[in-house]
């Protein structure tokens, strides 16, 4: 057979339009995520005042007090720091009828619908039990509270110049933080009121068929054909996140990821996934909205958390691992996919599932491919959590379990939540720098996405197309969705920092927990839950098979793996104690 | 199938699963920690654990109040991060074709 002439070749040449803003996909993405995001703004910025006023009423009733000494942290220091993570934007009218309209399913024990309906009776009855245990925990925390007013009162006496009278000081204040944290933990299993979930939950569901039907229909499919499709991706969505709210499940870390994407198999699988089901199974659709969401808690600010002991852990080994796993998977492993590669590099060194979404859409891997990410990542991260604080404890060091321990699981275990879980095993303070060595990573993200979507779009896609590209070519081909969550990473960490000029704390007040948590949030878990269920749907076992051919994921994922625990905890043992232990001293 | 994997599912949460939770070494305490913090494990990003906004509170005012010279955009932070940024512009050149 001869050739093909010239003409007959299929040649994809990119061509910018401007109706793409409008009839693609991805630009939609950013202006539903936009949409989500501002309405944020509108309900919550109007209250900037009153937060800035809280805040000031709180500095001048407790800064004073924190900054007696240097010595150790005064109970004046704590109590500051308490009172300010107490300000949130979202406690406003608004802010609770959002949370009420965006609510999951509720926890469950055996029967699943208590995760919709509790009535009067149950409710109480839940709360007199956790107001009996409030109350006991609470005496103690009294109790603490006083020893440690006592203890501080006689080192203050001594002008905090007594050593011993310090460390005295020192150690009753911890005994007050630790009943003081289970205090507040028992406290906040006291509010407990009935619910009827289900009206809610039709009410979300009408509201995401509506809000994604319209970009439907203007890229010029059936909004009719949608809306009857999409109810069958929203319900199962609802049953995923109704599997992941079970308390055994809660426990092992189970989330709604793993049960998305299992639901959807398991009805592809079986029954066969409806014809008419079809038309809102849209992966992409909704995780680059979900995305542009996830953009706006990016925020750069946060990275100055921990000094530069934590930059250094968090994002210098980083993309060190990141690189090294991607060339020992290409090199030596010889993955069939690089944007496979790509995808698990992501996901073992950043944060797991939500960096694996955000670099499966910017390297526009195969659904197949981020479903195996996904799934090696929950694998290693319920191992990780549960053997990493056990080998913490029996190798470490007694005092540097909290903060070197906590640092290493926050630099690996991939999901926050696990690393909220293993750090708590180790106590509070290990929980705090292993979350927030993780929030650093979290950061990241954006970075990494914008790397990997230019890496693919200027190298990869060259190789595999033949062609060179131009500066016009490269445009038309980078995912654009990207620059809707860099947008959004970018403008609201100008507005966090703009806000925490005005006064500490309030960036948290008004960012985190207003337009990120209070409305992005509450939002963004469902765009990727439907994207997760519509991934489930369109897959079978057979392709997914097909990319785990000779267990090469799994030794990518395992060397990468192995090559960050390592790398981290030297990074932080040299980091914390090495060259910055005055720093690791104030933690 | 659909009906038999439903049902293994529903027993492995209301039985087999708690029962292994006092039979894997280290698991039950964990499972306590999870339970007493009400801490969701199955979380993926850090604005869905209250650990994360409380640990960034704790930790900014540890170093702003007690170590104000490292806090901010130190020039080693600095170098943090641009160590970071060359290592993924050299690394991404010289990636394999």
């Amino acid at each position: 057979m001869g050739e093909k002439p010239e003409s007959q070749v299929v040649v994809d040449v990119g061509k910018w339009e401007w109706s793409e803003l409008w009839k693609k996909e991805d630009w939609w993405a950013i202006w539903l995520g936009f949409f989500i995001l501002l309405m944020g703004v509108f309900i919550y910025f109007p209250h900037a005042g009153d937060m800035n006023a809280k805040l000031t009423e709180i500095e001048g009733k407790y800064l004073a007090d924190a900054q007696k000494t240097d010595k150790f942290k005064t109970i004046g220091w704590y109590q500051l720091n308490d009172a300010r993570a107490g300000v949130k934007v979202n406690s406003v009218a608004a802010g609770k009828w959002l949370k009420k309209f965006s609510t999951k399913p509720h926890g469950w024990k055996s029967n699943p619908l208590d995760a919709f309906v509790m009535s009067q009776e149950a409710a109480d009855a839940k709360k007199a039990s956790a107001v009996a245990k409030y109350e006991k925990v609470k005496v103690t925390e009294e109790t603490t509270l006083a020893a440690a007013q006592a203890a501080e009162a006689t080192a203050e006496a001594a002008g905090f110049n007594d050593a011993a009278l310090n460390e005295a000081a020192k150690a009753s204040i911890a005994d007050w933080r630790n009943a003081w944290l289970a205090a507040s933990k028992a406290k906040s299993k006291t509010k407990v009121s009935p619910y009827n979930q289900v009206g809610w939950l039709i009410l979300l569901g009408i509201f995401f068929a509506v809000f994604f039907g319209i970009g439907m229909a203007a890229m010029g499919k059936s909004f009719k054909e949608f809306v009857i499709g999409f109810s069958f991706v929203y319900l199962v969505a609802v049953l995923a996140y109704l599997a992941s709210s079970q308390a055994t499940m809660k426990t092992y870390g189970v989330g709604y990821a793993f049960w998305a994407i299992f639901g959807g198999m398991l009805i592809s699988n079986t029954v066969g996934t409806p014809k008419w089901a079809m038309p809102a199974v849209q992966t992409e659709y909704y995780i680059k909205t979900g995305l542009v969401l996830l953009g706006a808690s990016i925020l750069f600010e946060k990275i100055i958390t921990i000094g530069t002991a934590g930059i250094f852990v968090a994002w210098v080994v980083t993309p060190t691992v990141w690189l090294v796993t991607y060339w020992f998977g290409q090199k030596i492993v010889q993955m069939p996919s690089k944007r496979l590669n790509a995808t698990i590099c992501s996901d073992m060194s950043v944060c797991g599932v939500s960096a694996a979404i955000a670099t499966a859409a910017a390297c526009k891997a195969k659904k197949e491919e981020l479903t195996l990410a996904v799934g090696l990542s929950l694998v290693f991260t319920s191992i990780m959590m549960i053997v990493m604080p056990a080998i913490i404890k029996a190798t470490f060091p007694v005092d540097k379990q909290l903060i070197l321990g906590g640092a290493w699981m926050g630099g690996t275990i991939d999901a926050t939540g696990a690393v909220a879980a293993a750090g708590a095993f180790l106590g509070e303070k290990a929980l705090y720098v292993a979350a927030t060595i993780k929030m650093i990573q979290n950061v990241l993200i954006g970075v990494i996405a914008f790397c990997v979507a230019l890496y693919f779009t200027t190298r990869v896609e060259v190789e595999e197309t033949g062609r060179k590209v131009g500066a016009m070519e490269i445009w038309y081909r980078f995912p654009k969705f990207v620059l809707g969550f860099i947008g959004a990473s970018i403008i609201f960490s100008m507005i966090y920092t703009s806000f925490n000029n005005q006064i500490v704390g309030l960036g948290p007040a008004m960012i985190d927990q207003g337009v990120v948590k209070g409305m992005g949030d509450l939002f963004r878990g469902w765009f990727f839950a439907l994207s997760f269920v519509s991934i489930g749907l369109a897959t079978n076992f057979r392709e997914l098979k097909e990319h785990f051919v000779g267990g090469k994921p799994l030794i990518l994922y395992v060397f990468g793996q192995s090559f960050n625990l390592c790398l981290t905890l030297i990074v932080a043992y040299i980091m914390f104690y090495l060259v910055f232990p005055e720093l690791t001293a104030t933690i | 199938m659909l009906v038999s994997v439903c049902l293994f599912l529903y027993l492995f949460a209301v039985k087999i699963g708690p029962w292994l939770l006092h039979h894997i070494w280290g698991l039950d305490r964990i499972a306590r920690v999870i339970e007493d913090q009400n801490i969701d494990a199955g979380a993926y990003y850090y604005t869905e654990i209250e650990g994360a906004y409380e640990g960034q509170q704790y930790l900014s005012q540890s170093i702003q109040l007690m170590a104000p010279e490292h806090y901010g955009l130190t020039l080693p932070f600095l170098l943090g991060i641009a160590l970071c940024l060359l290592i993924l512009f050299f690394g991404m050149k010289a990636l394999p074709r």
